[in-house]
């Protein structure tokens, strides 16, 4: 039910990318500003995978988005999603490159990174798909889940806190990791199944 | 199966927090040698980064960032229209005083490595700005806190001289034997031209204007080289190596060396850059949020206590003039002024 209005959501946005990518051209800071503030911390994750340097990826995201506004006139992409994720991806794969040849990454990285393909969520459409999925589980399991994976809790951590054998919270934990997996199979794993 | 997988997903928690024994590692490679069971794993540890990436993207300042780019593109943030006002009369009031530019000559030769080359090192301190003559004719307006270090005779070659800071260049033409600024991080190959280099050690960027003629930019090992013409700014970023070049009006970059501090829509914090150098003082901020602020004036031979007066009215900033600490060998430390919000 909430992975349908997920679903929705999503993809009403990407109707809209005419509409906005018009307002953009009539030089719209206020639909910059909404662009910016939707896609930002996203597309810094997604540089980050690249770079392994939040910091560096912060500074590849907010040129794209300088040079998003510079260049409105000329954008042919329909989907501003599109250009932003692609525009991110190939200044990383520049700068990764740049640096390989001054010895400062290993080829091995790069490698690592490609299999992300061209993965990329929104902070809210992310928020949204877990939060409303973690929601669902069930109380014990969900409480664990949270002090793991939002607290950066340890299952021993957890087993002392909460009085529970280490077997226990690991067993919740799988148990989580098992419902919310199947819950987001369709959302979370396209990307990765077409790649 | 069902009790397979459950199995195995168990060792996937014990996998991610470092806790699988020996035999486990073995039972879970095993495993996964099945095709089926790795799309599982796959799934699993997407899911597992998803959550840890929600919980990074909640640690980002998206307001901060926006606020950076917006600076970069519109400039300056609003500022009340009186106040803007007031900042015009500041830029209009400019009195035409030079000020006296007192030169710290600290010419010494220094190393004999190879081919007995004989170094001329001058350096500026910060607070005072200082113009010299090279062995060839070209002159050079040294800013505060630079060095510049250039042999006593130049080669057969080519004339080779090493910049840390900023300084302007008129370089005597001499289509023989180009000369050569090196920074940090790139090289500036020039025929005969007047162009602007700002290479400070601690700034991210390396900042080349070029006024008249044309220079060759291009890194420590020749590669990558690419020509500039006149009205054009080079910029090198530290962090991503690359250069952007960008025509743009090049006043602001060349104002110090008619003793005039200028600020087009800079950050505060290349602003207090600036006036440490320029002053020789140093400026503690209270609250990050002022280094968002983006300024605009121009200032000629005015006190310190006027241009932070002047800063104070175009922007909700206050200042204080902290009481100088005493050193023990009686001297008093660097004046520090503290910057708060109002």
């Amino acid at each position: 039910m909430h992975i349908a209005l997920t679903k929705t959501i999503h993809t009403d946005f990407n109707l809209g990318d005419n509409l906005l990518l018009e307002r953009l051209k009539a030089d719209d800071r206020k639909v910059f500003t909404m662009l910016f503030e939707y896609y930002y911390t996203g597309l810094v994750i997604f540089a980050d995978r690249y770079m392994h340097d939040t910091e560096l990826a912060e500074d590849i995201v907010q040129s794209v988005f300088v040079r998003l506004w510079e260049n409105r006139h000329a954008i042919k992409s329909s989907s501003i999603r599109y250009y932003l994720a692609n525009s991110v991806k190939n200044n990383c794969i520049d700068v990764v490159r740049k640096k390989e040849t001054q010895g400062k990454y290993v080829q091995r990285q790069m490698n690592q990174t490609t299999d992300h393909g061209e993965d990329f969520w929104a902070e809210s459409e992310l928020k949204h798909m877990i939060e409303t999925a973690i929601s669902d589980l069930p109380p014990r399991c969900r409480e664990i889940f949270i002090l793991s994976r939002y607290e950066g809790l340890k299952s021993h951590e957890i087993a002392e806190k909460l009085q529970l054998s280490q077997r226990t919270v690991e067993n919740q934990i799988t148990k989580a990791l098992k419902i919310l997996r199947k819950e987001l199979k369709d959302y979370l794993f396209n990307f990765f199944l077409t790649f | 199966m069902g009790e397979n997988i459950s199995n195995y997903e168990l060792l996937f928690v014990k996998e991610i927090e470092g806790n699988l024994s020996v035999s486990e590692k073995a039972e879970l490679e095993e495993w996964l040698r099945e095709p089926q069971n790795r799309i599982v794993y796959e799934e699993q540890k997407k899911l597992w980064t998803s959550v840890d990436d929600l919980r990074k993207m909640k640690t980002i300042d998206k307001k901060k960032a926006l606020k950076k780019v917006e600076a970069r593109l519109f400039g300056r943030f609003s500022i009340h229209p009186i106040k803007r006002m007031e900042r015009a009369a500041a830029i209009l009031f400019i009195p035409l005083l030079l000020s006296t530019l007192w030169m710290f000559y600290n010419s010494y030769p220094s190393g004999t490595i190879k081919n007995e080359t004989v170094y001329n090192t001058i350096e500026i301190p910060s607070g005072t700005r200082s113009s010299f003559t090279l062995p060839d004719g070209t002159f050079v307006y040294l800013n505060a806190g630079s060095t510049l270090k250039y042999p006593v005779v130049f080669g057969e070659d080519d004339r080779h001289v090493e910049l840390n800071g900023e300084a302007w260049f008129e370089v005597k033409k001499d289509n023989l034997h180009p000369f050569i600024v090196s920074t940090s991080d790139i090289n500036i190959k020039v025929l005969g031209t007047s162009f602007n280099c700002s290479a400070y050690a601690y700034d991210t960027k390396i900042e080349t204007a070029l006024v008249e003629g044309k220079v060759e930019i291009s890194g420590k090992n020749g590669k990558n080289s690419f020509l500039m013409e006149p009205g054009e700014l080079a910029v090198f970023s530290k962090q991503v190596k690359t250069i952007e070049k960008t025509r743009t009006n090049l006043d602001k970059y060349i104002a110090w060396k008619s003793g005039k501090l200028m600020f087009r829509d800079d950050p505060m914090d290349k602003v207090i850059e600036k006036l440490d150098r320029w002053y020789n003082v140093e400026f503690q901020v209270d609250d990050p949020e002022i280094l968002n602020y983006t300024y605009s004036a121009t200032f000629s031979g005015e006190s310190l206590d006027q241009v932070l007066k002047m800063l104070s009215l175009s922007a909700p900033i206050s200042f204080q003039f902290l009481p100088r600490e005493r050193l023990d060998d009686k001297e008093y430390g660097v004046q520090i002024i503290k910057l708060t919000k109002k």
